[in-house]
């Protein structure tokens, strides 16, 4: 349960900065399905930091602890989802190139 | 007294500015222990530490004998360790019902409706912690507690701000905890209250703690009853 309502979290939050950074690209006129791996790298690194900062507006630290949950397996849970969604885009844009 | 968890001889700067210099918190399954003292004397800052929720510049923290460097919250918590809060302990995130049912499947405890009835917030279940007034968050927070079941627990002021019934209810269910071999150590400035709670008093004072025993012996502590207590409570 904590594990899924993290990743999910963790979802919304990649999918967030994916659109972002996505409408940023197309106004600049590149492809953004079609991204350098080491920009995936920064995308997955930026939700990572947002699902931090998202936990931390809300204060969900010490519950998080008290739950066992450490900062390197809430890291996980916001980096995954991120992870899987760069490789699903980089395959549709593989795809479709 | 075999104590379950103890922050050791452990000292602390903020920026520069010494909170904690030898001060020593222990946790023992059977007691309630108050932890009395001004404001600024570090029983806050004292109880994160042992909490495993802030690191110690000097000493260290151990759980049944073995000295944990570098102790979390986290991995104190998965061995039944409960921390307690001055605020903030639930989200806004999510209902009252589903932190507690989190904690009910992590740890396999207490189911959330039981805790809430015993706590008075089953009609605050389905709502978030900023739909609750202080009273009702603070029971909430209790459910919590007693959903978990935890072996030990440490709650940073918890009467802070409640009403005095709130508080009787507190109280109970701390004493409750320490029967069934929970081992519950309690911050606060509601003197009359914790002494008349407590088995054991630990006085945080200077940065270092003093621990008198029994509230008995420690209001008649001469020290105690004039640099904490005042005159009046001395005379009473």
């Amino acid at each position: 349960m904590i594990a899924r309502t993290y990743l999910v979290r963790g979802a919304v939050l990649w999918l967030l900065a994916r659109i972002l950074i996505s409408a940023v690209m197309s106004l600049a006129e590149f492809n953004p399905l079609t991204l350098a791996a080491r920009s995936s790298v920064v995308i997955i690194l930026v939700s990572t930091l947002l699902g931090f900062a998202q936990t931390a507006r809300l204060r969900e630290f010490v519950l998080l602890g008290n739950l066992g949950v450490s900062r390197s397996a809430l890291a996980l849970y916001f980096a995954l989802p991120a992870l899987a969604g760069e490789l699903i885009v980089s395959l549709a844009g593989a795809a479709f190139a | 007294m075999t104590e379950l968890l103890c922050a050791d001889c452990v000292g602390k700067s903020y920026r520069g500015r010494r909170i904690l210099s030898s001060a020593s918190l222990r946790a023992v399954p059977g007691e309630l222990r108050a932890v009395l003292g001004r404001n600024g004397a570090g029983k806050s800052t004292l109880l994160k530490i042992a909490a495993g929720w802030v690191q110690p510049d000097t000493g260290h923290v151990r759980w049944e004998g073995s000295v944990l460097s570098r102790a979390s919250l986290p991995e104190l918590a998965r061995r039944g360790l409960f921390y307690l809060p001055d605020h903030d302990l639930l989200s806004d995130a999510f209902t009252v019902r589903r932190q507690l049912e989190m904690l009910r499947r992590r740890y396999d405890g207490l189911a959330p409706e039981e805790a809430a009835r015993r706590t008075g917030v089953e009609a605050q279940l389905d709502k978030r912690p900023s739909a609750l007034s202080g009273g009702e968050l603070r029971r909430a927070e209790l459910a919590a507690v007693l959903v978990r079941q935890p072996r030990c627990l440490l709650a940073d002021e918890p009467y802070r701000g409640i009403a005095p019934k709130d508080a009787e209810m507190l109280t109970d269910l701390f004493r409750e905890l320490a029967t069934s071999a929970v081992a519950v150590v309690v911050t606060g400035h509601e003197v009359p209250t914790l002494l008349a709670a407590a088995h054991h008093v630990t006085w945080c004072v200077s940065g270092t703690t003093y621990e008198l025993g029994a509230p008995e012996r420690a209001t008649g502590d001469d020290r105690f009853r004039r640099e904490y207590l005042g005159v009046s409570f001395a005379r009473g």
